[in-house]
């Protein structure tokens, strides 16, 4: 399911994101001012239901909540499973009650997305774009790595079992990292403030380098799930 | 920041830039697709890392992950609280509180239970859902490209340099799509039959695809297709 899950948003998302992004530019009063906005279609249904630009905020509400769900969700699990691998300390994959809450890995990650808002909060509230532009360092960090990832995987395992086939092949994956090598080379030679959260991010990067090389390569191993689903890679791995 | 801040260099370039992300994007998650369908591991990205680049860089992803989710927590909390002030017409110093609230209401859910965190996923996607569809069907009557277009031709930041400007637009444009790879994360999910997909599967992928659009409640009718095919399983 996760293969068709993936592709079918990806395209309902494609599909989406053009409907919105012309329906938005489409109206009054434009894009250029909709480039500000903080609640962009605030403007269409304050005109269709002549409503207050406030009250029709309220419209708006529920897609952040919801995101806020699954980003939570998102570094919970993987906090917790990093630590299942040992690659984190053991205390983030503690629970608690019959859900198996992992407490730590949420209260790790609620009080570090608290701690990157109040600075800039506190300082000065421009500051806050730091924070963007050092998610975006990771964002590409990830996406490189994964594409690189599928061009070992796509000769290292042509014969492992797949639902899906990636129609492009390694070809597909060689020109994502061209766009995300564009992407990364915009982000830090043409974004103004582009180069702070870069120094940020080299500097978190080599501390993690530092961390795995003195602790926990001396602590990682296969969690029973990595055992369960990768067992035949880690096998055709070590021929 | 949100993508929409991308649309100050112009509407043309914003889709310049739209259509060179997206077919990176398509790229990326068809690799990952395919890589999906023959590792679900509930770790994500860095289970595929660290098996297929070894793993210093599998831990390394992993931890771009992380920073990557929690500082989007950051990211939509921060225009959540600005939202609040904007309904209340309310102190702006006052945002940390509302964060606060928003952050332990999601926490009550997380700690609830799986059900309770799952269907109220549903319910709140379902409602976002209608908002994205009533949004497309009001503006209909007031769309008018062509005049809205003329006045956006006259744009003259970045000093009219369309390939400086089209540099500039592509962070917020890769904004856009941004956290759709963490489908997979939802990956053990599908093994478990007692959690039926309506419960937990479903929202999350909903959730996912629609994740970019953090202020311009914008989702995603991957919902539908989903649900066919889990009810076909």
């Amino acid at each position: 399911m996760i293969p068709t899950a993936l592709v079918s948003c990806l395209f309902t998302l494609i599909f989406s994101a053009l409907c919105v992004t012309v329906a938005g530019s489409a109206m009054f009063p434009g894009s250029l001012e909709l480039s500000n906005a903080l609640l962009p279609m605030s403007y269409g249904f304050s005109k269709a239901f002549s409503i207050s630009f406030s009250a029709s905020s309220w419209f708006s509400l529920s897609p952040m909540i919801a995101s806020l769900f699954a980003f939570m969700f998102s570094f919970d699990r993987q906090i917790s499973a990093m630590a299942r691998s040992g690659l984190l300390p053991e205390i983030f994959k503690l629970t608690i009650g019959a859900n198996q809450t992992h407490y730590v890995s949420l209260g790790f990650g609620v009080v570090a997305a608290f701690a990157a808002l109040l600075v800039p909060f506190e300082v000065q509230m421009d500051r806050a774009i730091y924070v963007f532009y050092f998610s975006m360092f990771g964002t590409f960090f990830v996406y490189l790595s994964l594409l690189a990832g599928y061009i070992v995987f796509h000769f290292k395992y042509p014969t492992l079992p797949r639902s899906f086939r990636s129609p492009f092949k390694a070809y597909g994956a060689l020109y994502g990292i061209f766009v995300f090598v564009v992407d990364l080379i915009a982000l830090v030679g043409w974004t103004p403030d582009g180069r702070v959260p870069l120094y940020c991010f080299i500097v978190s990067i080599l501390f993690a380098v530092i961390y795995y090389l003195s602790v926990a390569r001396y602590h990682q191993a296969f969690s029973s799930e990595e055992q369960q689903t990768m067992f035949v890679a880690y096998v055709i791995n070590g021929k | 920041m949100s993508w929409n801040t991308g649309l100050a260099f112009g509407f043309a370039i914003f889709m310049t830039c739209l259509s060179f992300t997206l077919s990176g994007y398509i790229c990326l998650i068809f690799c990952l697709a395919e890589m999906a369908g023959a590792l679900p591991f509930a770790g994500g990205s860095f289970g595929f890392a660290r098996v297929t680049l070894g793993p210093l860089p599998g831990f390394l992803v992993g931890i771009c992950e992380i920073i990557q989710n929690v500082l989007t927590v950051s990211s939509i909390l921060l225009p959540l609280g600005q939202s609040v002030t904007l309904i209340f017409n309310s102190n702006p110093q006052n945002e940390p509180i509302y964060w606060l609230i928003f952050i332990v209401f999601a926490l009550v859910f997380h700690v609830t239970g799986v059900r309770s965190f799952w269907r109220f996923n549903m319910l709140i996607g379902s409602l976002s859902l209608v908002i994205i569809a009533l949004y497309l069907a009001v503006s209909a009557r007031y769309m008018n490209l062509t005049r809205e277009l003329r006045t956006d031709s006259t744009t003259v930041a970045c000093d009219g340099n369309s390939i400086v400007c089209a540099l500039q637009c592509l962070p917020p444009v890769t904004w856009m799509f941004s956290g759709i790879e963490l489908v997979t994360l939802a990956s053990v999910y599908t093994d478990k039959v007692r959690y039926t997909a309506e419960y937990m599967y479903i929202p999350y992928i909903v959730e996912c695809s629609l994740i970019p659009y953090t202020s311009w409640a914008e989702y995603n009718t991957v919902m539908i297709p989903i649900l066919c095919h889990s009810l076909k399983q």
